[in-house]
């Protein structure tokens, strides 16, 4: 039985309080100013420093007394919190009322190595929550684990073993980086900046939009393109700083039976994953990626947890796909990385070559009556070179008990099945398909908010057959 | 994989489905024909109004007489120990296979038209999916809902 004296938390907590009752002043006081204003300026604005300094002063000593007089120890099952400057508290809590414990790190408790202790037990907010707001991390730990463990050997027991056979990735920044750099949203950045440029153009004079407009058409397409280029640059900067901020830390912890994930500099978010609740496992490989061998790794779960669990579970947000077999090894040997595709028949590709063109024929033949409609033919080009890359992609893989699909609309997916997550197969042709002995394969799995369906077109009907083989139960 | 599933729908469907094809049909008339008493009072051209109604009429001939044929032949069903095999579509034929331990609830519905003609469509529902099989006989529905909910057993380790 271990049990700590009583005990202050870290002087910080002065400050940390200081700032939030200026923050929550912060609107009063700007709403007092503006209604106030003439009375306000008149008499306060000349002497702003000193009522600036009054507040403040005031604040810190309040928050000084306030830390003063907060103490808390705790033994094994129990934790006794005294506080108050005049009117004195008392409040003990048991083990046994206790729902949840959070330990988090926001920016303010990081600058100082502090954390965060946030406990919870049954009954209204206000009353129920116990809240630690500066303590070291080990002194968090430490009550969490006297909270939660029933005998404290057992604790240490419990973290020797994790040590021992836990397995961690955690991303490095250069990770972070490559995977901000080919994430793909400074597209959307970008376009953001075009439109918000575009709703400024119209609202300049008139004259100046003409002479400057023509002037830089006429003389200055270099520096139109330099300006293109330049806001380009400051979107994929800008996204690949704001995924390293998100994603700052991104570490996944394999335990017993569940997955645990941290990540996020300025909020740290922590995610656990019940390995049962994971319906399917899907690899990404985004055009911008896959020329860099990397990819992304995401999960579909199965809902009934709380709020944050509730979504597609990104499970790994950049990894090197030559990694992906020893990720599964480590993280999820539920699932095996698959090399080995069956792929689309030959015969398949001229129906993704006609998928592919269809669309783009249906623009280029009305342009044929407009000027210089014709160049609209350079189209045609990549649109097939992309049919035949959606051709190659497809594929399926049978092993086992495990299905794996391989499918591509412009990123390339894999999704990882287990036959008993597959709630229904569904092997569909219509008459073009029957003709060439082709199928359309569907699975569907459970997921949150709605079920997830993962198709392959236009496989050979044989394998489509193997398919349903391995699915059916009468063997 | 068998060529197909042995069960067909009861062929009473047929008379159920014209019935219901009809009724919708005539529900849809009364849009050219409000058209056309439209037409005299405000003197607009009557032709479209026959024209939507001719087109009408060769729909409804198609659902209600046609499509109903071709349903029967392509719906087909079979109940296995372990699992529901169904195949539907008349262009796209799909086929379906729903394990037993996957099944969540099974249930019958009918509307007025197929109640009086005896028939009754089952309802399978999965987790993730949801099917169904149209125009059975009530009597076989009703022994298929019993069967499946005796072989579908809810097993925890799956979700």
């Amino acid at each position: 039985m271990r049990m700590s004296k009583l005990k202050r938390q870290h002087p910080a907590m002065i400050v940390f309080g200081a700032l939030s009752s200026m923050a929550s002043l912060a609107l009063p006081i700007f709403f007092l100013v503006i209604v106030n204003y003439r009375v306000i300026s008149q008499w306060i604005f000349p002497a702003l420093p000193l009522f600036a300094g009054a507040v403040i002063l005031l604040s810190l000593i309040y928050h000084l007394l306030n830390w003063f007089f907060y103490a808390y120890y705790y033994q094994a099952g129990y934790l006794h919190i005294k506080s108050g400057i005049i009117i004195k508290k008392e409040r003990s809590l048991k083990r046994e009322r206790v729902h949840t414990i959070n330990i988090h790190r926001g920016i303010l408790q990081r600058l100082f190595g502090l954390a965060a202790l946030q406990i919870e037990t049954a009954g209204e907010r206000s009353q129920s929550e116990f809240n630690l707001v500066a303590v070291t991390l080990p002194e968090a730990k430490q009550i969490k684990a006297s909270l939660q463990g029933s005998e404290q050997t057992e604790t240490d027991y419990r973290e020797r073993q994790a040590v021992d056979g836990e397995k961690v990735l955690r991303l490095s920044y250069r990770d972070l980086f490559l995977a901000g750099a080919t994430s793909g949203s400074f597209l959307a950045l970008f376009s953001i900046l075009a439109v918000i440029a575009s709703q400024l153009l119209p609202v300049l004079p008139d004259d100046i939009y003409s002479t400057v407009l023509q002037r830089i058409l006429a003389t200055q397409v270099g520096a139109l393109a330099a300006l293109l280029f330049f806001a380009l640059l400051l979107s994929w900067l800008v996204s690949i700083v704001r995924f390293m901020v998100q994603y700052a830390d991104f570490t996944i912890r394999r335990k017993e039976n569940e997955l645990e994930l941290t990540w996020g500099l300025i909020v740290q978010k922590q995610m656990n994953l019940k390995l049962h609740r994971i319906q399917a496992v899907n690899v990404q490989e985004s055009m911008l990626r896959q020329p860099f061998g990397l990819c992304s790794l995401s999960a579909d779960v199965a809902g009934g947890g709380t709020g944050a669990q509730r979504f597609v579970a990104q499970l790994c947000p950049i990894l090197k796909s030559r990694d992906l077999a020893l990720f599964f090894q480590n993280m999820i040997p539920e699932y095996r990385e698959q090399k080995s595709f069956t792929g689309l028949p030959s015969r398949a590709l001229i129906r993704y070559l006609i998928r592919g063109a269809l669309p783009i024929v249906l623009v280029i033949v009305p342009l044929q009556w407009v000027p210089y409609g014709w160049l609209s033919f350079i189209l045609l080009p990549p649109a097939l070179l992309w049919a035949l890359i959606r051709y190659r992609s497809g594929g399926i893989a049978l092993e086992d008990r495990q299905a794996t699909f391989r499918y591509r609309f412009f990123t390339l997916h894999r999704a990882y099945m287990r036959q008993e997550h597959i709630q229904a197969l569904e092997v569909s042709a219509g008459p073009v398909q029957r003709w060439r002995r082709l199928c359309t394969v569907t699975t569907s799995v459970l997921s949150s908010p709605a079920a997830r369906n993962f198709s392959v077109m236009d496989l050979g009907l044989d394998d489509g057959r193997r398919l349903w083989d391995w699915y059916s139960h009468e063997k | 994989m068998e060529p197909r599933p042995k069960e067909k729908l009861d062929p009473r469907a047929l008379k159920a489905w014209f019935i219901s094809g009809l009724l919708i049909g005539a529900l849809l008339l009364l849009l050219p024909a409000a058209y056309l008493v439209a037409a005299s009072f405000f003197n607009l051209p009557v032709i479209w109004g026959w024209l939507g109604a001719a087109l009408i009429v060769l729909i409804t001939f198609i659902l209600a007489v046609i499509v109903p044929r071709l349903r029967l032949i392509y719906w087909r069903y079979e109940l296995k120990e372990h699992e529901i095999d169904i195949q539907r579509g008349i262009i796209v034929i799909t086929r379906t296979l729903v394990p037993m331990v996957r099944i969540q609830h099974v249930d019958t519905e009918h509307g007025p038209v197929m109640r009086h003609f005896g028939l009754a469509t089952l309802r399978v529902s999965t987790a993730a999916t949801a099917h169904r099989i149209p125009a059975l006989s009530r009597e076989t529905a009703a022994k298929l809902r019993g069967e499946i909910s005796a072989l579908a057993r809810v097993s925890d380790e799956d979700v």
